[in-house]
Order: structure tokens, then C-alpha cells, then sequence
């Protein structure tokens, strides 16, 4: 009997390009494609999720959550519409919000964030040469952002808090917390020169 | 006065989920037929992902084995291959996310009442039918809004207390929904008061609930946005 065999095609796509195929692998139910694809995104997938939920059985709750999403929704992913990492960021970061503001967490949520001291610290647990290659030149589009647009980038999309939360938080008005968020993402955007 | 301007300005807060529940239903309805915001927000969500390459933290091990066997038992939802069938699927799934927002703060039955229904209003009919069926949610902002339905009178009355206006240029609109999962356009609610009762358009004998979207057109004949409010006939 013999096998079916891919016919060699040039190199293999590396790291993020080879998202959009697995994808559709998992769409198909294949659970090596998935398997693989953990692999591949798993450290920032739950390192984002951790820094927004904090609590690291939360974060493990959350991301299963994440994960059993993208098997399930994998077919509804459009790369004419979003970068697989973008969109699996996406539900990621809409899952660790979701969280943090359901009434069962809120309690045990830590009220008084203190955003001064934590802000976009130095990550020195990851062994991934090519995302800390990438960090630093995040970091250095960051530093593009002005103190007051990194902070509320940082309140909104670290700490999971509202616009109006953030305005709160900083006492300034309503619709400057959301220009502020707006304006900073336009400038870490074109810092980094980011297409979708 | 909230302009357009005033919308396309929430993009950033909604890419990065900084958004409430109304906010989101209602940039969605504004994202429907506003090319620009759709880019904008693709591009904005974009540059935000690359933040995650700052927090990145290896897992436990043993998720992993948990993950992986967990989607052995789930099966992967197929393509969105039809319009309609998209519609009803979002609507059923946005069921258990809206009950996140909302309480159910009274399913009861009203007491019959001994006057003969040709003095009564269709409203009152309904009100005070031996089978109306009442459904009230009250939202985190203090609102409230009660769908009664009599499956006898055939009608179905909608009752909102302190509810905000919707956004300039938007409306909302109710809608009746067939057992098959088909929202049918059954009014719009009055944009001027917070405390409004309307008899929904249509026949209610069959529906199994209502919803209420936030629309820019009135006259719109499905739902194009996520629903605020759904109200689950018993």
C-alpha cells in the first residue's frame, strides 16, 4: 500500500507564515496541525493572557479557553482580513478581558493596579531568540509613543481596563482616554511599519 | 453632540477590547458600513499583537497534554458558507454571551382580569392575558426592558424604563424571533423616550423571543448587528 507524500515545494515557511496553513489544517480537524501550532504560539498566547488575568490558574483556564476556540473557529479565520497571529491575539486578549471583568473575578481582581512600576517591564523568561529580537524593537517603538499615550495603551490593552475606566483611573476626561488609546496605536502602528 | 467623527474616534479603544458591551454592539453596527473603521481597527489590532512579543512566558507543561486532549473531543465548527445561516448561528451564540450582561429579574404569569377584551388597548390585552408571558432584563446601567407576550391575544408588548436614547443616527430596533431562529422587524422603538411601551409588530403566537439591535437603518430587514438585549419566551 502505498502513501500519500507532499511533493516538495521549495523551503518550509518558518514560525508565524506557517500559521495560515495549519489553520486550515485544524479546520479540517487535524490534530497534529493544532498540536504544532501550540508549539508555535503557546508562550505569547499565554504570556499575554497571564499579564492581563495575573493569576496564573486563571491563565491556564484561559488560555485552554483560547485554544479550544481557535480549534473550533479555525475555519473562520480570513487572511485576507487579519495576520493568523493577529487574529489569534484577538480572540486571546478578548477571552483574558472577558475574564478579568466577569463578577466572579472581579473580586479577587486587583483593584489598585499599579500601572507605574509594571509597565512594559523587560521579559527575561523567554528563550525564543526571534521574539526577543522582536521585543526589543517594540520596546524602541514604544519609547515613539508619548508617556501619556503608553500609559493608557498600557492600562487598556495590559491591564484590560475601559476607555472610560482608563479616563477614570487617570483623571482625565472621557474622550481623551480614548484618543489617547487611538493615537498611541496609530503611532506604535506606523513605528513598526505594521500592514494588518 | 455626538458626531460621526465622535464613533470613528473608538476605534482604537475597540481593538484593544477596551469597550463595554453597548459600545461594542454599537461600533459593530457603525463597522458595518464604515470601510475606513474596518481598516483602521485590522491595522490597529495589528500593532497590538506586537505587544504580545513582551509578555512572553512559557506555559506549565502539562497544559499542553490538557489543550490536546480536549479538542480530541470537540469538533471544528465548518466554513460560514451562507449569509443566512451565519445570522441565525451569531444570534444563538450571542445568547450566552448577553446573559453574561444581563439578569433575568422576573418569568411570571399575569393574573387574568375580568373585563371584556373590547375596552381594552392591544397593550392591555396582552398585559393582562391568562398566558402573558413576561420576560424583564435589567442592564448594568440601571435600564430596564420587559417583552410581554400572549400566545392567545397573538401579540407582544415591549416595556423599557430609563433606557439611554441609542447613539445619533442609530435606532433600535426590535425584532421577533421564529422557532426556525429568523428575526422578523417588529418596530422601532421611540427615540425620545426613556420610559416607552409599543406593541411589537407581527404575529407573537409562534415566536420563541425577542432582541433588541442597535441600527442605523430603521428600516432594516435583518439584523445587522449583535443583539443588546434577548428576551427567551418560556
Amino acid at each position: 500500500m502505498t502513501h500519500l507524500t507532499p511533493v516538495p515545494s521549495g523551503p518550509e515557511p518558518e514560525g508565524t507564515d506557517r500559521l495560515p496553513g495549519l489553520l486550515s489544517r485544524c479546520a479540517r480537524s487535524d490534530e497534529g496541525a493544532f498540536a504544532e501550532l501550540y508549539d508555535l504560539t503557546a508562550a505569547r498566547v499565554y504570556g499575554l493572557v497571564r499579564r492581563v488575568v495575573r493569576d496564573p490558574s486563571h491563565a491556564e483556564e484561559v488560555t485552554q479557553e483560547v485554544y479550544l476556540e481557535l480549534w473550533r473557529h479555525a475555519a473562520h479565520f480570513d487572511p485576507s482580513r487579519a495576520s493568523a497571529i493577529s487574529w489569534m491575539f484577538t480572540i486571546a486578549h478578548r477571552r483574558a478581558v472577558d475574564r478579568v471583568r466577569s463578577a466572579s473575578s472581579a473580586s479577587r481582581r486587583d483593584l489598585a493596579y499599579s500601572h507605574g512600576h509594571r509597565e512594559i517591564e523587560h521579559d527575561t523568561t523567554s528563550e525564543l531568540v526571534v521574539d526577543r529580537l522582536e521585543a526589543t524593537r517594540v520596546r524602541s517603538a514604544l519609547d515613539q509613543l508619548t508617556a501619556t499615550q503608553r500609559e493608557a495603551v498600557d492600562l487598556a490593552f495590559f491591564g484590560g481596563y475601559t476607555h472610560t475606566e482608563v479616563a477614570a483611573l487617570l483623571d482625565i476626561p472621557l474622550g481623551t482616554a480614548k484618543t489617547r488609546i487611538r493615537d498611541g496605536l496609530i503611532r506604535l502602528r506606523d513605528v513598526l511599519g505594521v500592514e494588518r | 453632540m455626538t458626531m460621526p467623527d465622535d464613533i470613528h474616534s473608538l476605534s482604537g479603544a475597540y481593538a484593544v477590547d477596551a469597550v463595554d458591551d453597548i459600545e461594542r454592539a454599537q461600533f459593530e453596527s457603525h463597522l458595518e458600513h464604515c470601510a475606513a473603521c474596518r481598516e483602521e481597527v485590522a491595522s490597529l489590532r495589528a500593532a497590538a499583537a506586537e505587544l504580545g512579543t513582551l509578555t512572553v512566558e512559557e506555559p506549565p507543561p502539562s497544559l499542553r497534554g490538557d489543550i490536546l486532549d480536549l479538542v480530541g473531543t470537540v469538533r471544528p465548527e465548518p466554513p460560514h458558507v451562507a449569509e443566512r445561516s451565519l445570522r441565525t448561528r451569531r444570534w444563538g451564540w450571542v445568547v450566552a454571551a448577553v446573559a453574561a450582561v444581563v439578569a433575568v429579574i422576573g418569568v411570571g404569569v399575569a393574573q387574568p382580569w375580568d373585563t371584556s377584551p373590547e375596552q381594552l388597548t392591544v397593550a392591555e390585552q396582552v398585559d393582562r392575558a391568562q398566558d402573558a408571558d413576561r420576560v424583564a432584563l435589567s442592564f448594568d446601567d440601571g435600564s430596564e426592558a420587559t417583552v410581554i407576550r400572549s400566545a392567545s391575544v397573538g401579540r407582544a408588548v415591549i416595556e423599557t424604563r430609563d433606557m439611554a436614547p441609542p447613539p445619533d443616527g442609530h435606532h433600535y430596533v426590535v425584532w421577533l424571533q421564529s422557532p426556525d431562529g429568523t428575526m422578523h422587524a417588529a418596530g422601532v422603538m421611540p427615540d425620545d423616550e426613556s420610559d416607552a411601551s409599543m406593541v411589537l409588530h407581527g404575529d407573537a403566537t409562534e415566536s420563541v423571543g425577542a432582541g433588541i439591535t442597535v441600527e442605523s437603518d430603521p428600516d432594516v430587514t435583518a439584523p445587522t448587528t449583535e443583539p443588546i438585549a434577548l428576551f427567551e419566551f418560556t
